[in-house]
């Protein structure tokens, strides 16, 4: 018995004709390629509409001529995984590829090891200011921004202490916070 | 007038896509088209032979962008206003009509917006509250420049007689 079949039979809803072409090894293939290219086309033509870029400037920037943007931006034609990429990053995306397993038994993708967890540790540091009245605190994980002027930092909001403290902490259970309220100086944190 | 089944082809987060049932109740356009472009058997003006195997391609492409609509609450790009608050989905020659309801009998017509200062040009902006329930209607070809006076007036009557399923 498939798995619609068994909805079917408990009661559940009918299943839609997408959820059955799904299950069906005959014309899930097809599917998949035509929603890979539905997708790719909508990220290409929402990144394009929230760019300030013309056609003309995209195509200086990829290279290519205007009327191969017009071609690529209307799905005209297989798309190469490539131009997909050079477009998304011309655009000011990177594209990233994932894949889901479609039933329980599939091995997920993700891998199978841990990250290293000294690369976080090293680099963990919270700096609390105080700036205009209200409190920022902000995250970075890499280990050459020691200052809060310089380094890249996630800002994580205008919060109590006790809350950014644990904010912080959710982000990074490696980071302690010690900073006093008005502290701007580094490093605030120690490790755990 | 007791209620149909209708076919559901994709039960999204904004919208159910089924396929509209003409006045005996059984007739599906929408679901006889599935069949045909899965034998290649669509009457595709641009066809040369038939079965054409390009059809295939052409029906999961007419599927996802029917998912994508019931997943993201508008269509992709391939669709045009027809009238009335009829619309289609365009997949090459092919064009299907889609109507929105609240599943009770009754639509109110949403017009769509030319706006040609968009990039695809002839981009019509989709109404931000279409309803629920959107229904696939009527098909045909399309190969002259102005959709056929009569495919307009069968796209009115495929909704009517499909509501009217719903209606007490």
């Amino acid at each position: 018995m498939t798995e619609i079949e068994y909805q079917q039979e408990a009661g559940q809803r009918p299943a839609s004709l997408i959820e059955v072409e799904d299950a069906d090894p005959l014309r899930n293939l097809e599917l998949a390629a035509a929603r890979a290219e539905v997708r790719v086309l909508h990220l290409l033509r929402t990144a394009f509409e929230r760019s300030s870029l013309s056609q003309k400037e995209l195509a200086e920037h990829v290279g290519v001529t205007e009327g191969r943007v017009s071609q690529v931006l209307n799905s005209e034609g297989n798309l190469k995984i490539t131009t997909i990429a050079r477009f998304l990053r011309a655009l000011g995306y990177k594209f990233e590829l994932d894949a889901t397993p479609t039933k329980p038994n599939i091995p997920s993708l993700t891998p199978r090891r841990e990250k290293r967890k000294s690369r976080r540790k090293n680099g963990g540091a919270v700096y609390y200011a105080n700036e205009r009245g209200s409190h920022k605190i902000l995250f970075t994980s890499r280990k050459e921004d020691h200052e809060p002027a310089r380094g890249n930092f996630y800002f994580i909001g205008d919060l109590p202490a006790t809350a950014m403290r644990e904010t912080a902490n959710a982000i990074d259970s490696n980071i302690t916070f010690r900073l006093q309220r008005g502290q701007q100086e580094s490093p605030s944190i120690g490790k755990k | 007038m007791a209620k149909v089944v209708r076919t559901v082809l994709a039960d999204g987060d904004y919208h159910e896509v089924a396929c509209a049932v003409l006045s005996d109740g059984a007739t599906s356009p929408a679901v006889e088209l599935l069949e045909l472009l899965d034998q290649g058997m669509w009457p595709d003006p641009s066809a040369h032979h038939f079965p054409d195997s390009r059809q295939a391609a052409d029906r999961s492409r007419l599927i996802a962008e029917i998912e994508y609509l019931a997943d993201h609450g508008e269509p992709l790009k391939d669709y045009d206003y027809l009238h009335q608050g009829i619309w289609e989905f365009k997949i090459g020659t092919l064009r299907v009509t889609f109507y929105d309801t609240l599943g009770d009998g009754s639509f109110t017509v949403k017009t769509g917006t030319r706006n040609d200062s968009h990039w695809a040009k002839r981009r019509f902006d989709f109404p931000e509250h279409f309803d629920e329930y959107v229904r696939l209607g009527h098909y045909f070809g399309k190969s002259e420049q102005k959709t056929r006076k009569s495919d307009l007036i069968k796209a009115l009557v495929v909704r009517e007689e499909d509501l009217k399923h719903d209606r007490n």
